[in-house]
């Protein structure tokens, strides 16, 4: 993330109108269960922000790629 | 009818015969000491007696499996004997396709599927003679477990039916452990074949991405995905993937891959290789238990003793393995199952919905981050095995839990051990390297770099040859 980027984390009223953006139909139950769970990976995702990751490297188009290139 | 016993049968009580290993078999099978019909009714016979409490198979073709074997026996006493798979019954996890035989991918919204063709990994096992004896249980859609709710009940650990016996790969660990199959074909997107393989003591190998096609496997990932072999032993594990792999132009990834060494026969002497420990994967705050620990450092003396050079190999943190991965697969699992779970998400179990739809939360920008760190690690772990050949590590960080007590977003919660090995692609094998003191399995990991399955399977046969742990089968209710 960078400083223009929203956070990941989202309320819940935020979380419930992307799940029916996306097209998820569930009960309040589980979309309170899945809000949570999704906090939990909002705060994980915070280990892509480490710096380091170049920005200009291009994707890898497989992993023994990904391995050579590393030489 | 005169089975051979597996090795080591005689040093512990035994109420039933489980059957021999491929590797035991197969010479065995081609002198016409042992009928391939007499090994698949003893298979079918340890399904009939067991499996209804242990719950591994969801479909057993009993009558095209007695074709098959009446086929191989016939075709070898013609002299025409294809290989060490001739005649072996095998099972096959249900997410990829058999053709004739429904295949469901563990999931109700496929209930009736039956596909009409093979994946190619099973027709090349059939090329290679082996019987298919089934299908076997898989978490739903190789997410979704272990869920009580799901279209088929999870599979039972056969040394304590009450915890996990591990995933998506639920059934194959589960039949393999049992004797209820000499080998069986899996599938591992960050820890699915090598999981099951820890928690019920066999072994299972996770290839070099690409060694193997995915073409006919339901994909939950596809940059992660890899089918692998699962047996009781390493050698095994070499002779399966030997059938198995090789370029598939239905598979653009398995274009190119080319393996060092020989697959089928690696050998099994590690006297000289350099391999490297990884504490840091287990030991630290929230990682592996005392025990799993204590197991690493005996695994790395006894390795020693056995003439490795062993060297302690300090990789990145296991949390950004993990979340690389965890980001990668759970945006491309939402995409590939993203018709049915908008469609009919009732027909999906609640855990496999939750887990699936968490993916459709991923940010591209996130899912982009990963794949760059994706490459940062490639780089730092290409760097930090410089020195050695080959790395090995725990295999899980904790016991199993008990199964009831198993919450839908669990793996948020602890680093995933498995996790690096699918974002690097590099091959990556499971062995039993014990009990705890509740009786339960203990594994290890053997990775290499890229392409370097044999020098794997090499570490692995060693290691099970210089230790008792293939001569402990589970004890299962008469």
């Amino acid at each position: 993330m960078d400083e223009t980027s929203p956070p990941r984390a989202l309320d819940l009223a935020a979380f419930r109108a992307l799940a029916e953006a996306n097209g998820l139909r569930m009960g309040e139950a589980e979309l309170a269960e899945l809000h949570a769970a999704h906090g939990v990976l909002a705060a994980l995702l915070a280990r892509l922000d480490a710096p380091g990751i170049r920005a200009e490297e291009p994707w890898p188009s497989s992993a023994a790629e990904a391995w050579e290139r590393g030489r | 009818m005169a089975v051979e016993r597996g090795r080591g049968l005689g040093a512990r009580p035994v109420s039933e015969p489980f059957p021999p290993t491929i590797a035991q078999a197969a010479p065995e099978i081609r002198a016409g000491r042992l009928s391939p019909v007499a090994l698949v009714e003893l298979c079918l016979a340890r399904i009939a007696r067991h499996d209804g409490h242990l719950r591994s198979f969801l479909l057993v073709a009993a009558d095209e499996a007695r074709a098959a074997a009446r086929q191989a026996e016939a075709e070898i006493a013609r002299g025409r004997w294809r290989g060490p798979l001739h005649g072996i019954p095998v099972a096959i996890k249900d997410a990829i396709d058999t053709a004739g035989l429904r295949t469901t991918f563990g999931s109700r919204v496929f209930a009736d599927r039956v596909p009409a063709e093979d994946a190619e990994v099973v027709a090349r096992l059939r090329r290679a003679g082996a019987v298919i004896l089934g299908k076997l249980e898989c978490h739903e859609f190789c997410l979704g477990g272990p869920a009580l709710d799901a279209f088929a009940p999870p599979a039972r650990n056969p040394w304590n039916p009450e915890v996990y016996a591990g995933g998506s790969s639920s059934g194959a660990g589960v039949a393999v452990a049992a004797g209820l199959c000499l080998g069986a074909i899996g599938t591992d997107t960050g820890g699915s074949v090598r999981i099951p393989a820890a928690l019920n003591a066999i072994a299972a190998h996770k290839p070099t991405y690409g060694l193997a096609s995915n073409h006919g496997i339901h994909p939950l990932a596809q940059s992660l995905d890899h089918p692998g072999p699962m047996a009781w032993t390493t050698e095994d594990c070499a002779l399966i993937l030997a059938a198995i792999m090789g370029p598939d132009p239905r598979d653009a990834a398995t274009l190119g891959v080319v393996p060092r060494g020989d697959v089928a026969s690696p050998g099994a002497e590690v006297k000289g290789l350099r391999i490297g420990v990884v504490r840091n994967f287990s030991d630290g705050p929230d990682l592996g238990t005392p025990e799993v620990n204590a197991n690493l450092e005996e695994v790395a003396a006894t390795l020693g003793r056995m003439g490795a050079r062993i060297s302690e190999v300090v990789l990145p943190d296991l949390w950004d393995y993990t979340v690389a991965n965890t980001t990668i697969m759970s945006s491309e699992a939402f995409l590939n199952n993203a018709p049915w779970l908008r469609a009919s998400p009732e027909k999906v179990s609640a855990f496999t919905r939750g887990r699936m739809f968490l993916g459709s939360f991923v940010r591209a920008e996130d899912y982009l981050r990963a794949q760059r760190l994706r490459r940062r690690l490639a780089a730092a772990t290409r760097e930090a095995m410089r020195d050695v050949d080959a790395i090995v590590c725990a295999g899980t960080l904790a016991p199993p839990a008990p199964v009831a007590s198993m919450q839908k977003f669990y793996y948020l919660r602890r680093p995933l051990i498995t996790a690096p090995f699918n974002l690097l692609g590099m091959p990556a094998l499971s062995t039993c390297t014990g009990f705890d003191a509740q009786g339960l399995p203990m594994a290890a990991q053997v990775a290499a770099p890229p392409l370097d399955d044999a020098l794997v399977l090499r570490i692995g046969r060693a290691w099970e040859r210089a230790t008792p742990w293939r001569d402990r089968r589970p004890v299962l209710p008469a």
